[in-house]
């Protein structure tokens, strides 16, 4: 055998153990306090996410699998932006969400917009294929590495009463409560926003009481478009930049059904739902279940919420007399 | 009526003899080519891998061809893409062998994508030399069509244990285990009990992943509240890394030791502060070493490939040997078998592969007519993220019996 012990190298001693003096050790309470957090944290992406899903729902009747993919898009073009041209981060994000906008306008003129009055299954079907499409064209230009998203938060975590959160999760929370609050009032107050649930409502009256049906499509494209490169670049940030996290599109789905998919509120909220219920069954019942209980978690819930509101917790509910 | 009957079944037989002239008896192998399959994740969540591993077996073979191939046969390489997908593997498999006609398998990728050509390789008696899975699946039971290269993980969890008792003097450790919830997790699990029952180790903590997972924050609270002295990290690149965030941003102090899928550098700088000094058990040669096979391995990445894997020691990662090291061992097996090479005398003459050096990339390779895995060596060794590479804290050490 040629492999030689390597004597050069000194052998290193870790101190084992060491002090262990941390957050988790002084109360149990505490622990669920951070379960609770880290909770709220992913909760609030699944939220984002949901979000976009509901606000192409709401108008257009169309569930968007390339949620996910836009995401996903909106994360490499805030990269590239970032490491080719070396623009910092805010302009930088600010120009992605342009370019989420025209591309989301592009999208509804060029492959929804055909598509118009045409069997609901096969729409759904034009969304997987944009899907697969945007997947690909992503790996074309940057390949299917993994990559460190150059975002310019810090590292270091941001304690409060023993608690820990990453300046990077914090933004998220906050972002994805300043949006929900921003699209409540657009929805209730602005003209815009109540033209488009007219829309959503019934699009044959909505066109005759003048509005714009064709516009309200494209803005709901766009609104569904710029919040998921939000989520997308937040997400990116907390863990980090691969074509396949673009995946997490399908594993939002059940917060989508779970609040209501046509629900703006029920989109955070089921994504706050989800995520606590993950962190807290992964905290909690995994001694007596296993790790996997974390992911089956949520689905048992969303069981349980269907068989009493099959709506979901804020959806419309839509009765069919024969 | 009876003589014709004669006659046509003579020129039958001559036709059959004669056609077996110009084309060779088995599948995949011509005067002048041999046809194997590549299935490898090139788009999904473990491509920064498996690229390395296409690529380490295409310029192996590209290499060889070069220097006059295998009895004068030139090997060509066909990839596919799996995704990491075990659906995605089977269809790429059918292809390989029905499109493309190859003679056998080089290395598929993955625990779960290669079981899942385990009936295929039983069915068509198509050889699978060798798969790139740790996995002790792979031979264990023992499949006639399916070899494996490289320390599994029962052996890797064993040497992780024996590093901390013999080099870290630990007294009477407490270990924990985060791992991926399928095959490969469990078989990190088998190593560490029966490590646990012949050390007379406390009992072993487990907290497990879904490999799409993007929140593992209570995966290392549950394992934070178990107090252990050393967290063994089996997970992919992404979860590991995620992993060692949380704990950083809990000040979780403890030390945290990663198995082989850990040791490439994009861990460390995905990790962050947890990256730096992360000890993990490589089991191939490093690609600045100064061994003969692995000059040969990097002289064949810059011929081949120019720039796509320099600077070397930084980009050329353990799945880049581990390609490197299946395709040579499949080269090795396909030699033995002779110039009539045919499936079953392939099977046979890698089962004869006895104490193989790799060019010292690593341990020796023995395969048996009973065993279908090699036996293992790790390596301990620690990142270092400013000089872009892991540094060897061990010599090459093997399982004690």
């Amino acid at each position: 055998m040629r492999l030689q012990p390597l004597n050069r190298f000194p052998i290193h001693s870790v101190p084992a153990g060491g002090s262990q003096e941390t957050v988790m050790d002084s109360l149990s309470l505490k622990i669920f306090f951070q379960l609770t957090l880290s909770g709220v944290i992913v909760g609030s992406i699944y939220g984002l996410i949901a979000l976009g899903f509901v606000l192409i729902y709401k108008a257009t009747d169309v569930v968007n699998f390339a949620q996910g993919e836009l995401m996903m898009l909106g994360a490499y073009i805030c990269y590239y932006i970032i490491t080719t041209y070396s623009v910092p981060f805010v302009p930088a994000f600010l120009i992605t969400l342009l370019f989420s906008a025209v591309l989301g306008i592009f999208i509804e003129l060029l492959i929804l917009r055909p598509m118009l009055g045409k069997h609901v299954f096969s729409i759904i079907m034009v969304t997987v294929a944009l899907a697969t499409l945007l997947r690909s064209l992503v790996g074309l230009f940057w390949g299917h590495d993994t990559y460190r998203f150059p975002a310019p938060f810090s590292d270091k975590a941001i304690r409060v009463f023993g608690l820990s959160i990453l300046p990077v999760e914090l933004t998220t929370v906050l972002t994805a409560l300043g949006l929900f609050i921003l699209f409540y009032l657009f929805f209730k107050y602005s003209n815009l926003g109540l033209a488009m649930r007219a829309t959503a409502f019934d699009q044959k009256y909505a066109f005759l009481m003048g509005i714009s049906v064709k516009k309200i499509f494209s803005l709901s494209w766009i609104l569904a478009s710029g919040v998921a490169s939000i989520g997308g670049v937040f997400l990116a940030s907390i863990s980090s930049l691969q074509t396949t996290m673009s995946f997490i599109g399908l594993k939002v789905f059940p917060a989508v059904v779970l609040g209501g998919i046509d629900s703006v509120a029920g989109a955070i909220l089921g994504g706050l739902i989800v995520g606590l219920t993950e962190n807290l069954a992964g905290g909690y019942l995994s001694k007596f279940f296993g790790s996997g209980v974390k992911e089956l978690s949520a689905f048992f819930i969303l069981l349980i919420v269907l068989m009493i509101k099959p709506y979901g917790l804020f959806g419309k509910k839509e009765i069919l007399r024969v | 009526m009876k003589d014709q009957f004669i006659l046509h079944a003579c020129i039958l037989a001559m036709v059959i003899i004669l056609s077996a002239g110009f084309a060779y008896a088995e599948t995949g192998v011509t005067q002048d080519t041999i046809k194997v399959g590549v299935i490898s994740d090139l788009t999904g969540p473990a491509a920064i891998g498996g690229i390395g591993m296409a690529d380490g077996i295409t310029s192996f073979f590209t290499e060889l061809n070069e220097k006059g191939g295998i009895h004068g046969r030139k090997v060509q390489a066909i990839v596919e893409d799996c995704a990491y997908s075990p659906a995605k593997a089977v269809t790429a498999a059918k292809k390989l062998m029905t499109n493309d006609q190859i003679f056998a398998f080089v290395s598929s990728w993955g625990t779960a994508p290669t079981t899942a050509l385990f009936p295929i390789a039983e069915k068509e008696k198509i050889p699978i030399a060798p798969a790139c899975s740790l996995s002790t699946s792979m031979y264990d039971p023992l499949k006639r069509y399916v070899f494996a290269v490289g320390t599994n993980y029962v052996d890797q969890s064993i040497l992780i244990v024996e590093y901390i008792l013999n080099d870290l003097k630990a007294k009477n450790p407490k270990i924990a285990l985060f791992c991926q919830d399928d095959d490969w997790g469990q078989d990190h699990k088998n190593g560490l009990e029966i490590a646990r029952k012949k050390y007379n180790l406390p009992p072993i903590a487990v907290e497990s992943y879904k490999y799409d997972a993007v929140d593992f924050s209570s995966q290392v609270i549950n394992l934070m509240r178990e107090k252990p002295d050393f967290v063994i990290l089996a997970s992919a690149i992404k979860s590991g890394a995620m992993f060692l965030k949380e704990a950083y941003k809990l000040q979780w102090k403890t030390t945290f030791i990663g198995s082989n899928t850990l040791g490439l550098l994009a861990t460390l700088q995905l990790a962050g502060e947890y990256g730096q000094g992360l000890l993990v058990l490589n089991i191939f040669a490093m690609p600045d070493e100064d061994i003969p096979g692995m000059k040969r391995l990097v002289a064949a990445s810059e011929k081949y490939f120019g720039n796509k894997w320099k600077p070397t020691p930084e980009k050329i990662h353990p799945y880049y040997v581990y390609g490197w090291l299946n395709a040579m061992v499949f080269a090795e097996g396909a030699k033995r078998a002779g110039k009539d090479l045919t499936r079953e005398g392939l099977v046979t003459a890698m089962e004869a592969i006895r104490n193989f050096d790799p060019e010292g990339l690593m341990g020796p390779i023995s395969f048996s007519a009973t065993s279908h895995g090699t036996p293992g060596f790790g390596r301990m060794t620690k990142g270092d993220v400013g000089k872009k590479k892991f540094i060897p804290l061990t010599g090459w050490r093997a399982v004690a019996k």
